[in-house]
């Protein structure tokens, strides 16, 4: 009986193991979609050199990515994407802010990022801020960002690539691959926002 | 009798993959070659393209002017993570369209000289294996296009358009 016991309690233990990890593993990789999970209160300084907290942004929708401007590839893909998806949504575009946060601050100044999301459409927010700020925001939507060095002396940057979606009370309700197409992107916003 | 039917099968396989040989003389076929205009002061970017050959050859290389270095990278999504690695070669299977697209394989090139702007074009060559060297001109475009999307086909760099397609700079 005690062995019966046993096996069923070992049982129970790696069950509830194996529950946690696949959580973990969920966050970590930013794709938890159980909402109030990913987000949280963040203090950054904004493009315009100005300090940003999440209350600032309390009572609009965001669509949030991580990344940074020395990114060839996912980056200004993700960031063209949001802003022609946002071209399609009609009268809910207004209701909309695309934020950008960097997950490079070193070299990513709130001077840099205006230059740079001015590329994309006035209506983008991008984000920096110290290192301790940029790592505390990465860390409330779970986003992973390591430098890797490359040959010329320079680095590049892994990162989680992953669009947030936020309701006006700061409450993550979705996120979406950054391959999506604007199209795809635009008709889940607006069955998104009512 | 056996061995004789799968000799058959080997003999029909044989005659149906002659036209695919005969492909070979055809080389290489370079289309849909562009780029992301730079935002703001960016000093990387990415090139994309498609590449068709009649025969299985390899890409070693690229090279432009416009830049420091260009280099053959793959994005990859490793549990949720973006990592851009370079690769040393990227194989062409005869007759399959490979394409270079956001999100996957590119030309990264490093350190531009001058901001890419919507419209410009700029030479870039390809190092193959088998078929040497390639050029190709690329085709900048703008970022968030405020076009239709139904008129993505004739966007530049979205199309196979006049002298995008590849010159054989070895023959």
């Amino acid at each position: 009986m005690t062995a019966y016991l046993k096996t069923v309690a070992t049982g129970f233990v790696l069950a509830l193991f194996a529950l946690l990890a696949y959580a973990a593993y969920g966050n970590f990789t930013g794709t938890a979609n159980n909402a109030g999970v990913v987000g949280g209160p963040f203090a950054l300084i904004d493009q315009n050199g100005r300090g940003v907290t999440s209350r600032d942004f309390k009572g609009r929708w965001l669509i949030i990515y991580f990344g940074y401007t020395h990114c060839p590839d996912a980056c200004p893909t993700a960031l063209n994407t949001i802003g022609e998806a946002i071209d399609q949504l009609g009268a809910k575009r207004a209701l909309v802010t695309p934020i950008f946060i960097t997950i490079d601050p070193a070299r990513d100044t709130a001077a840099v990022l205006k230059s740079y999301l001015a590329s994309f459409g006035p209506e983008f927010v991008g984000l920096t801020g110290s290192d301790g700020a940029i790592a505390s925001a990465e860390q409330t939507y779970h986003v992973y960002a390591a430098k890797h060095s490359t040959p010329d002396g320079s680095y590049d940057m892994d990162h989680s690539s992953v669009l947030y979606v936020m309701d006006p009370q700061g409450t993550f309700v979705s996120n979406f691959a950054d391959e999506i197409d604007p199209a795809t992107l635009a008709n889940r916003l607006k069955s998104l926002i009512p | 009798m056996k061995y004789l039917s799968k000799l058959r099968w080997l003999f029909l396989i044989c005659v149906c993959l002659l036209p695919k040989f005969a492909l070979a003389a055809d080389g290489i076929n370079i289309t849909d070659v562009w780029a992301w205009a730079t935002p703001g002061q960016a000093t990387n970017c990415a090139v994309y393209l498609t590449i068709r050959s009649g025969e299985n050859d390899t890409v070693l290389a690229a090279s432009t002017p416009i830049a420091a270095s260009a280099s053959l990278h793959v994005h990859q999504m490793v549990d949720g993570v973006a990592k851009m690695m370079p690769v040393s070669r990227v194989d062409i299977v005869a007759g399959t369209p490979f394409r270079f697209a956001p999100m996957g394989y590119h030309i990264m090139l490093a350190k531009l000289r001058a901001p890419l702007k919507a419209g410009d074009t700029f030479p870039l060559t390809l190092q193959f294996d088998k078929a040497g060297s390639v050029a190709v001109l690329v085709s900048v475009r703008p970022l968030r296009d405020r076009m239709p999307t139904a008129a993505m086909s004739a966007m530049p760099g979205m199309g196979s358009m006049p002298g995008m397609s590849g010159m054989d700079m070895s023959k």
